[in-house]
């Protein structure tokens, strides 16, 4: 129909139409990027992939930082993190990762909110590394967070990255002589608990522990410790304060940047950006304002974190004022600690010193004796015990009653019985104290148990909450097994490390602690993870009691729970001397009036050796011991009988011979151990029994007080358990005789 | 090939340049572009009954039949000024920048004999140009947006026999796209000149048929039925992703693929003569809008939403409504070398609340055309002017961007024509009333 010339005319035609048409469109190569080649600050923090606890995963947490998403309907809390009797707290959005497909997803807990594998089964190929499904203790505990309003006050804040870190070239901002100004800082750290008065937290009072794992691939992670009171004797780091609102901050971009081994400056990881916008994903009617995703409720989550993040770099940029531009920023995020109120149940410290670690008085607890071999320990009580327990912030002292707290006698058939008692409760020093009182005198030699729900209220009308530990032991599910534990959050390495670089050299290797932190640490989070493994699996029984009751629905529910045994511990504690070994008691005409010398010997696990204390005792007796009415009294001395006279308790000797006597502020001076010398007061008590009049034998507990070990470190308390042997002085006596 | 088919061929040739030249930009009706000569325009398109001129084969490709002139040219050059405002919900207005947009046509019918008329048509059939200020509030939505067409439409037509025409035509349609919009992706760290903008053009080809149908059974009323087949305008090209450095991975720049369904139209129109110097016309259509369901952008390699999840396709939801027009048109000459015209027209919405974003906001239409013809020997000169009237649409269900949308449009239509006495059989003015002979 058309010559060629007219066809050619026509397509031609077209052709020059199509370049008039289209916009400049320019394909770039694709740009290759691997996290293990940039370095970047890995900041994931809603894609389930890197948990990096902040208040980013908890965009429902409104107290601290108010959020206004328009159009968002109001947050329902799933089953797992609503807290008992209809008191809501926020929820941390700690996403379960579940595995549906296992074989094992019939005994994971019943959980309506979860993120499955299946779902993000392509992270791995995307970022490097593998993902697995949260273990049944790692859902516990994300159950046992969400109870709370924000992180325990031990949390540990990582910061991941791409790449390892050269720390020196971190510059932490502050007033302090380790710290730089804002021009030059790239580190800041501040509690922002008062959003118009900032405080900056000098480089003095905090510490980074970089890579405790000794990782092999990213991410590694940068922890931020605060610094441990060694002054006064706390080697762990300390605590955030309950309730408080830190935020973290870190520039870069520029040749000020915090650096990798290699010198180059780590950068910002994009989700950093999203968030870090300045311009309102959702608008003021609630439709959305972007574009990179597509579902509104995903784009809400996203707005929400926008302003947590958002708040926080306003407030730092209050702080730094011109001097410093937000676009410099390449990593930010904050996060709150609970105010809730939890159960003082164990005593880190007391862990990582291998004592008996649990806090109320008289509880059944673990130790290691010498040979690192566990033993059931417990302080013996009588039989007039009023157990107590301690919470970590004031309560609400009417809401501590006989209907939250209860005390069971465990009976010999394996039943329990509950004990008739009264509830007394008391705020000090801001701390909730509680104090049972039992109608009737205990029963010797018998388990009882107590246990406290967590509908205790705070004094702020919130719910209290068991601590880490006492969560742990409540646990169901083991918390480690074949050495290794079974949820990454119990890997406090970055904590133990502080705490053995805390302690004096003459009781920790230093040497070897840097030449292999890793596995020093790891040994020590091993041990101390088996020593509450052992606490929960003797508390198993019990805690299966207690949700066979009435009193609590869930283990999550319980507050605190331990158990106790008065006038001694049965099957637990110091073995008991055994006079078979040694003598005959002969009480007929035993009368310990006259001079006795003293030989204790003591042992304890962090010391190489035995320790013999010698001493210098003159007694008292009056009374006849088989008439029961037989008293002992009198003052002891350091063995050359002349110093340090110490006045003994007057001590009733039943007609067994038993007796319990105590002295108070007994001046300990005396070489513990090749490296450790003690020069302090203790007090000791002796449990002892009376064979004749010449020799009486006996445990002995020494409590002494603000230990100095050596190297300006003082242990607040040294508890050393051994035995004892008391022998009269034959030439004072006129001569020996049995 | 002899000199009549030559003389034809270098005519759309040329007229094919003038377009190019031109740099077509266009604006429509939806997508939809019905302005295609001023003869339409100042009647407010309702021409599918009778037409004279070329350009009257896109309302019905039969009206060729009853074009007398052996061989008759149009060019036909549209303006249109848009006038796009949107108004959020907090009362904030942005008004899109006004630029006029130009669109060429070019119309060719010829008439070898008395039963069969074939014609060439050359007209942007679908387009779209949007432009928004620079840093308003929904750029990430869209910053500039163009869809633009050409279609070379070959018909022939037989009759009148009785009264009767029947045509038929094949519709190739060249259409090209380019969107720039803005991606919402928070801070832009220190230095980086990534401004987070994307860009993307893509043509491609589509192909399609129409048919017509006219029936004259008296001198004083003619009918036509148009159609217009549905099909797909196909778009495939390059994606642009200008993103700061950390973005970078998550945009790879790449290829995309488009394709926007296109309606069915069906016309019906009668178009009465209760003078001899005047014509009056109303018309009907109806649009199977409802085939376009969605504007998804299949990408290449896809962008990383999150490392675990890949957006392969950008998707637009439309779920689009069929839709009708009704309208009136007439002519009136009142001279015999000048006449007047005049039409309205309304077009039902097509587009759910939920679909309505500023890349191409709807609503109920109301077009007002008013316009006059010369003819002097055989030269034809006709000019129009339209006002595009949509009805303000309030979207408060959530959406891409819930608010008002005002939109407003001027088109001002020039054509030229003249026809051509290849076989000296026609006179060069013929009345607009068909023979008697051609109705029997």
């Amino acid at each position: 129909m058309f010559n060629r010339s007219g066809v050619s005319l026509i397509i031609t035609g077209l052709m020059f139409f199509s370049l008039f048409t289209g916009c400049d469109v320019t394909k770039d190569a694709t740009v290759e990027f691997d996290y293990t080649r940039e370095p970047v600050v890995v900041f994931n923090p809603d894609w389930t992939i890197l948990p990096l606890p902040t208040n980013l995963m908890n965009p429902g947490f409104v107290r601290a930082i108010e959020v206004d998403v328009p159009g968002m309907p109001e947050r329902e809390f799933p089953d797992y993190c609503v807290a008992p009797e209809d008191q809501q707290v926020s929820c941390m959005d700690l996403r379960m990762v579940v595995d549906t497909e296992s074989t094992e997803a019939s005994s994971q807990p019943e959980i309506e909110d979860y993120v499955t594998i299946a779902d993000i089964q392509n992270i791995t190929s995307v970022m490097g590394y593998d993902l697995e499904a949260d273990s049944n203790l790692t859902l516990y505990l994300k159950n046992s967070l969400n109870r709370l309003d924000g992180y325990y006050p031990g949390f540990i804040p990582d910061i991941p990255l791409s790449r390892k870190i050269d720390l020196a070239s971190i510059k932490p901002f502050g007033e302090g002589e380790n710290d730089f100004n804002v021009e030059n800082a790239n580190f800041f750290f501040m509690d922002i608990t008062d959003k118009e008065n900032p405080q900056v937290i000098s480089f003095d009072e905090y510490q980074f522990v970089f890579d405790v794992e000794s990782r092999e691939s990213f991410p590694y992670r940068l922890t931020l410790r605060n610094n441990p009171d060694v002054a006064n004797n706390h080697f762990m780091p300390m605590p955030f304060k309950a309730g408080n609102v830190y935020q973290i901050v870190l520039t870069g971009v520029n040749g000020n940047g915090i650096k990798d081994t290699e010198g180059v400056t780590f950068s910002a990881d994009s989700p950093f950006l999203l968030l870090a916008g300045e311009t309102p994903y959702v608008a003021p009617d609630g439709s959305s304002r972007n574009n990179l995703f597509t579902d509104l409720d995903y784009v809400q989550e996203i707005e929400e974190a926008r302003q947590v993040t958002d708040y926080g770099l306003q407030i730092w940029q209050s702080l730094v004022g011109d001097k410093r531009k937000r676009s410099e920023v390449i990593a930010a995020f904050n996060f709150s600690i609970a105010s809730t109120p939890e159960s003082v149940f164990m005593d880190p410290q007391e862990v990582i010193m291998t004592q008996n670690p649990l806090v109320p008085e008289g509880a059944i607890g673990k130790k290691y004796d010498k040979e690192n071999v566990l033993k059931n320990t417990c302080v013996k009580t009588g039989v007039d015990f009023t157990p107590m327990f301690s919470l970590s912030g004031e309560i609400d002292l009417s809401t501590a009653n006989t209907q939250n707290v209860k005390l069971y006698q465990k009976l010999e058939d394996g039943n329990y019985k509950d004990v008739a008692i009264s509830v007394s409760a008391e705020n000090v020093n801001g701390v909730g104290q509680i104090t049972i009182t039992p109608k009737d005198d205990l029963d010797s030699s018998t388990h009882y148990l107590v246990a406290a729900k967590s509908s205790i209220k705070a004094k702020k009308g919130t719910v209290t909450n068991s601590d880490v530990y006492c969560a742990l032991v409540k646990s169901k599910y083991p918390i480690i097994e074949n050495k290794m534990w079974n949820s990454p959050f119990l890997d406090s390495r970055p904590d133990i490390l502080v705490s053995l670089e805390g302690l004096p050299d003459t009781l920790i290797d230093k040497d070897e602690l840097h030449a292999n932190p890793t596995e020093v640490t790891t040994t020590h989070l091993v041990s101390i993870l088996s020593l509450i493994e052992e606490i929960r699996k003797d508390y198993q029984p019990d805690v299966e009691y207690l949700l066979t009751t009435d009193f609590v629905d869930r283990r999550e529910d319980i507050l605190i729970l331990y158990t106790f045994s008065p006038a001694g511990c049965p099957e637990d504690g110091p073995e008991p001397i055994n006079p078979d070994e040694y003598d005959t008691i002969n009480l007929v005409d035993a009368d310990l009036t006259g001079d006795f010398d003293l030989e204790a010997t003591f042992s304890h696990a962090l010391l190489d050796s035995e320790i013999i204390m010698n001493m210098f005792g003159e007694f008292v007796q009056t009374g006849v011991i088989l008439d029961e009415s037989a008293v002992l009294s009198g003052t002891l001395y350091e063995a050359d009988g002349k110093t340090n006279g110490v006045k003994l308790d007057d001590a009733s000797i039943d007609k067994d011979g038993n007796f319990e006597l105590t002295l108070k502020g007994f001046n300990v001076s005396a070489d513990l151990s090749d490296q450790l010398y003690a020069d302090t007061l203790a007090d000791i008590t002796m449990t002892g029994v009376v064979y004749n009049s010449f020799r009486v034998r006996g445990n002995v507990v020494a409590k002494m007080k603000d230990v100095d070990i050596g190297d300006g470190f003082i242990l607040p308390e040294l508890v050393l358990e051994g035995v004892f042997v008391a022998t009269r002085r034959v030439a004072e006596k006129g001569g020996a005789h049995e | 090939m002899n000199k009549p088919y030559g003389q034809i061929l270098l005519t759309f040739a040329m007229a094919c340049t003038l377009l190019i030249l031109s740099a077509t930009n266009a604006h429509a009706v939806f997508l939809l572009l019905q302005e295609v000569s001023a003869e339409s325009v100042g009647q407010a398109n309702m021409l599918t009954a009778y037409g004279q001129r070329p350009s009257s084969q896109y309302h019905n490709s039969s009206n060729l039949s009853f074009i007398d002139e052996d061989f008759t040219a149009e060019i036909a050059f549209t303006m249109y000024i848009p006038i796009a405002t949107y108004t959020n919900p907090s009362n904030v207005s942005t008004t899109a920048d006004v630029e006029p947009e130009y669109a060429p046509h070019v119309y060719l019918s010829f008439k070898p004999t008395e039963w069969m008329a074939i014609g060439l048509a050359a007209f942007p059939n679908y387009g779209i140009i949007t432009r928004w200020p620079d840093n308003w509030e929904g750029e990430y939505v869209v910053k500039r947006n163009s869809v633009k067409s050409f279609t070379v439409n070959p018909n022939i037509s037989f009759g009148p026999f009785k009264g009767f025409a029947i045509s038929a035509g094949f519709d190739a349609t060249w259409s090209a796209i380019s969107t720039t919009r803005v991606f919402t992706l928070g801070m832009v760290p220190d230095g980086d000149d990534g401004d987070g903008s994307f860009k993307m053009a893509g043509q491609g080809w589509a192909f399609g048929g129409n048919a017509g149908l006219s029936y004259q059974p008296a001198d004083w009323v003619r009918m036509g039925l148009g159609y217009r087949s549905k099909f797909k305008l196909a778009f495939e090209g390059s994606m642009d992703f200008d993103v700061s450095e950390p973005w970078e991975w998550r945009f790879p720049d790449q290829d995309f693929d488009l394709g926007i369904n296109v309606p069915h139209q069906v016309s019906f129109g009668a178009r009465f003569w209760p003078m001899e110097n005047l014509s009056v016309e109303i018309d009907a259509w109806y649009f199977s809008w409802s085939v376009h369901e969605s504007r998804d952008i299949n990408m290449e390699e896809g962008v990383y939403e999150a490392p675990d999840k890949t957006r392969m396709v950008d998707a637009a939801p439309q779920n689009l409504k069929d839709g009708f027009l009704i309208g009136v048109g007439s002519e009136y000459w009142f001279h015999e070398n000048v006449c007047a015209r005049l039409g309205i027209s309304y077009s039902s919405n097509v587009q759910p609340d939920e679909a309505v974003d500023p890349v191409q906001p709807d609503g109920h239409r109301i077009n007002i055309g008013v316009g006059f013809g010369y003819k002097w020997k055989g030269l034809n000169v006709d000019l129009a002017y339209l006002l595009g009237y949509i009805v303000p649409h309030d979207v408060s269900v959530p959406s891409a961007m819930p608010g008002e949308y005002e939109n407003l449009k001027h088109v001002l239509s020039f054509s030229i024509g003249y026809h051509f006495d290849i076989f000296g059989h026609n006179d060069a003015a013929k009345t607009v009333i068909v023979s008697e002979e051609a109705i029997n």
